[in-house]
């Protein structure tokens, strides 16, 4: 189909349809950006957390897995399952800026969990962790150190943890 | 006009940057932690059939031997074999010598780790697989820890097992 304009009257709507235009973008314009002003602004308050969308992860390697782990706004706690075959010896756990560097000596049989080991890290981290965890331990078979790298996503929780059993030096649950 | 048009054409490619730039800061993220795991999740393949199958030529007899073939992935760095065994004080001490039959001082209880390195030196990570009463030696060079599809030999040497690369 051929829609024939008049060369006149096309001139003359030329001129109303950038006024209509900016017209538009001035009306939706402050629109769209009143939006964005208030999502930006609901972010930043924690009322609306776009990092709740995200879950929480701790992923090590398949043969030593995070079992479950807790933070509480300073202090982390973990358990680990061991998924070798052979016995660990666990004696470091660090978390990005938060390096405890104590001897923990957690031993952990092969296919068994860890007891609770918590790492103290004060207000490092505030809300949330996105960071690599590095574990180092022992396997008693070979007398030999090794370390292990994952990753470590959460955020804190409201909870309190229980300072009977945060003396990760004792031993563990078989 | 033009002002307007690139006025238009700022705000309509700027509100997609905005939109576009965090959604692959997210999906870069996640994707390199997948790789990670994907990669883990082949390397604990790849040592298991090494040391499976180190365990079937060595109980096989001397000069038994298999051909393995895998894709080694691009995170390795290294891959070392460490032995031990009791000495008479009940010590675990190093074996450095496994050609030498049950080296001096060694009671028994042998056992040996495959080790595969990867990461960096700020953040070293290990993969470690051990296989007990078996003596194990690697000599595999550079080309065979490097990513891709790469072909070993276990050789059983009657006393002990050695890892070697294999060019067909």
């Amino acid at each position: 189909m051929t829609i024939l304009l008049d060369q006149g009257r096309l001139s003359k709507f030329k001129g109303k349809k950038g006024q209509a235009a900016l017209e538009f973008l001035m009306t939706y314009g402050w629109a769209i950006l009143i939006v964005i002003g208030v999502i930006s602004a609901l972010a930043y308050t924690g009322i609306l957390d776009f990092g709740t969308l995200i879950p929480d992860e701790c992923s090590l390697t398949p043969g030593l897995q995070c079992y479950d782990f807790t933070y509480n706004g300073d202090r982390i706690g973990f358990v680990f399952e061991n998924r070798e075959n052979f016995d660990v010896k666990i004696t470091n756990v660090a978390v990005g800026g938060c390096d405890p560097d104590e001897i923990i000596n957690v031993n952990v049989p092969k296919g068994s969990t860890s007891s609770e080991i918590y790492i103290d890290c004060g207000v490092i981290f505030g809300d949330k962790i996105n960071d690599v965890i590095i574990i180092t331990y022992e396997i008693p078979k070979t007398g030999r150190p090794h370390s292990v790298r994952g990753t470590l996503r959460t955020r804190a929780e409201n909870i309190e943890i229980d300072t009977e059993e945060e003396d990760a030096g004792d031993e563990v649950v078989p | 006009m033009k002002g307007q048009v690139s006025f238009e054409y700022l705000m309509v490619v700027g509100f997609a940057f905005l939109l576009i730039i965090p959604a692959i800061a997210i999906f870069f993220s996640a994707s390199t932690a997948a790789t990670e795991q994907v990669n883990y999740g082949r390397l604990e393949q790849i040592g298991n059939l090494i040391m499976t199958e180190s365990d079937r030529i060595y109980y096989a007899g001397g000069n038994s031997k298999v051909t393995l073939e895998f894709n080694m992935p691009d995170q390795v760095n290294d891959v070392e074999i460490y032995c031990a065994g009791r000495d008479g004080s009940g010590d675990m001490v190093e074996i450095e010598d496994v050609t030498i039959d049950l080296p001096v001082g060694i009671t028994g209880d042998v056992a040996c780790e495959l080790v595969f390195k990867t990461g960096d030196e700020v953040n070293p990570s290990e993969m470690v697989f051990i296989k007990d009463d078996i003596l194990m030696k690697e000599e595999l060079g550079e080309e065979y820890i490097s990513a891709g599809l790469k072909q070993i030999q276990i050789i059983s040497k009657g006393d002990y097992v050695l890892i070697q690369g294999y060019q067909s």
